[in-house]
């Protein structure tokens, strides 16, 4: 009994170390990463003709509350254009040109809005803003 | 070791009872399969699961905080597992979101909703300890890789879904299990504790969620020797805090520096009742519902309102198994 408990864990321990090599070569090595940026952030990424003129990404509130919105707009013109949103943190309701950006408690702190205007040639130009939820 | 047999599959619970803020811990999870099965045998488990959030909670206490009205998912889920041999098992788990949706509390009302994919695990399990004679017990353990089928958030109507309704953590992790069987022959008793630890690696917006561990423990009758067996489980759910902004990795991403989210974790105690049926020696039929008996939010969270699971499970072996 003593010794097939032996024998079973030592099989075990095998195994163990199997599956954490697999999960070294998986996930990779240690990695330091970075804080994405805080400030607000103007990138183009057109390739041929672009007709996006992007003016503004604008920010009714710039601080909120935990649980509180403030509506973001975009404003752009181009031909054919769509409005991609993203954060780093946090919850965008809504679509559009315009949305509505809130959080729960999970999301104090500074956080980052991303708005990508494409336009019908799939050129694109991103606007970031920041909001202070506290 | 064929004790499990059977009963083994019935042992399930709802691991993803916290609101569906911050639920990702494992949202496959739904089962403990964790009995092992003889060597070339194999089975088949699907289940599906409903699970609705409203109401917030802070502390032990409802509040008043209301930015989401409410949020529910559909998932459907599929487990196999096979025995490599008698005392080893090979396991898969996968799941998919049918819909994980949230509507918040604005004028006009606004649903974001997601659907898809699950994170998959792989897992073995060993049996350490098998004994079967006058004073049967048993004990397995279990060491798994939960995986994603994308790192990158969804998005729908060119917008990024939040978190919340995320149906991935789109990230690995682990998973590290304990089953431990002890019959009581003389009370014509059955009791499984079975343990359950997750953690999880950053995603690629450097969040990762808390580690998990569920504790829970099952106590099964057969009622009147019938195909009906009652099965009474209480579990313990503690998840520890997530981290934002991890700005520092190590030990493989399981250790993280960065930005705690005190709104998150907490513990969270429950009752889940539970029949079986089992229909022609084959196939077993189990329904099961939660009932919180105690809570603990770290901050303001969203608290789940019920959650019910049915599953649907069968033995394909080259040994039939027994009670």
């Amino acid at each position: 009994m003593k010794q097939n408990l032996k024998n079973n864990i030592m099989k075990t321990l095998k195994l163990i170390f199997t599956i954490a090599l697999l999960v070294i070569f998986s996930v990779g090595c240690n990695k330091e990463v970075t804080v994405p940026a805080a400030t607000p952030t103007n990138t183009s990424n057109s390739t041929g003709t672009s007709t996006i003129t992007y003016s503004s990404l604008v920010a009714s509130k710039d601080t909120i509350s935990i649980g509180s919105t403030t509506q973001i707009t975009a404003t752009a013109s181009g031909n054919g254009l769509s409005y991609n949103w993203s954060t780093n943190n946090g919850d965008i309701i809504g679509s559009g040109s315009q949305i509505t950006y809130g959080a729960s408690g999970c999301c104090g702190g500074k956080n980052t809005v991303t708005c990508t205007v494409k336009d019908a040639n799939n050129n694109q130009e991103s606007k970031s803003i920041t909001i202070l939820v506290q | 070791m064929r004790i499990f047999g059977i009963l083994a599959f019935l042992l399930i619970y709802i691991n993803n009872s916290y609101g569906q803020c911050c639920s990702a811990g494992n949202p496959v999870g739904g089962t403990t399969n964790i009995g092992i099965l003889d060597s070339g045998s194999f089975r088949l488990t699907t289940f599906y699961r409903y699970s609705k959030s409203s109401g917030y909670w802070e502390g032990i206490s409802k509040s008043n905080f209301d930015f989401v009205k409410e949020a529910d998912f559909n998932f459907g889920g599929l487990v196999l597992a096979y025995g490599l041999t008698n005392k080893l098992t090979v396991e898969t788990e996968l799941g998919y979101y049918f819909n994980k949706s949230q509507t918040y509390n604005v004028s006009p009302e606004y649903t974001n909703k997601g659907f898809g994919l699950n994170n998959g695990v792989i897992s073995l399990k060993q049996n350490l300890i098998s004994k079967t004679e006058k004073q049967p017990i048993e004990w397995t353990v279990g060491l798994g890789i939960k995986f994603p089928f994308t790192k990158k958030y969804q998005i729908a109507d060119n917008v990024e879904l939040p978190r919340d309704v995320q149906t991935s953590t789109n990230t690995y992790g682990i998973v590290i299990q304990s089953f431990l069987y002890k019959g009581i022959p003389t009370r014509s008793m059955k009791l499984f504790l079975t343990n359950r630890f997750e953690s999880n690696t950053p995603d690629v917006k450097n969040f990762r969620y808390g580690n998990s561990l569920i504790n829970s423990l099952f106590i099964t009758k057969q009622i009147n020797r019938t195909n009906w067996t009652a099965i009474i489980q209480v579990r313990d759910e503690y998840r520890s805090k997530d981290v934002n902004n991890v700005i520092k990795s190590n030990y493989l991403g399981f250790i993280t520096t960065g930005q705690v989210v005190n709104f998150s974790g907490g513990n969270l105690i429950f009752v889940s009742p539970q029949i079986n049926y089992t229909i022609a020696q084959k196939w077993n039929v189990s329904l099961l519902a939660d009932i919180p008996i105690f809570r603990y939010y770290n901050g303001i969270q969203l608290g789940n309102k019920y959650s019910f699971a049915l599953y649907l499970s069968r033995d394909f072996g080259k040994k039939k198994c027994t009670k």
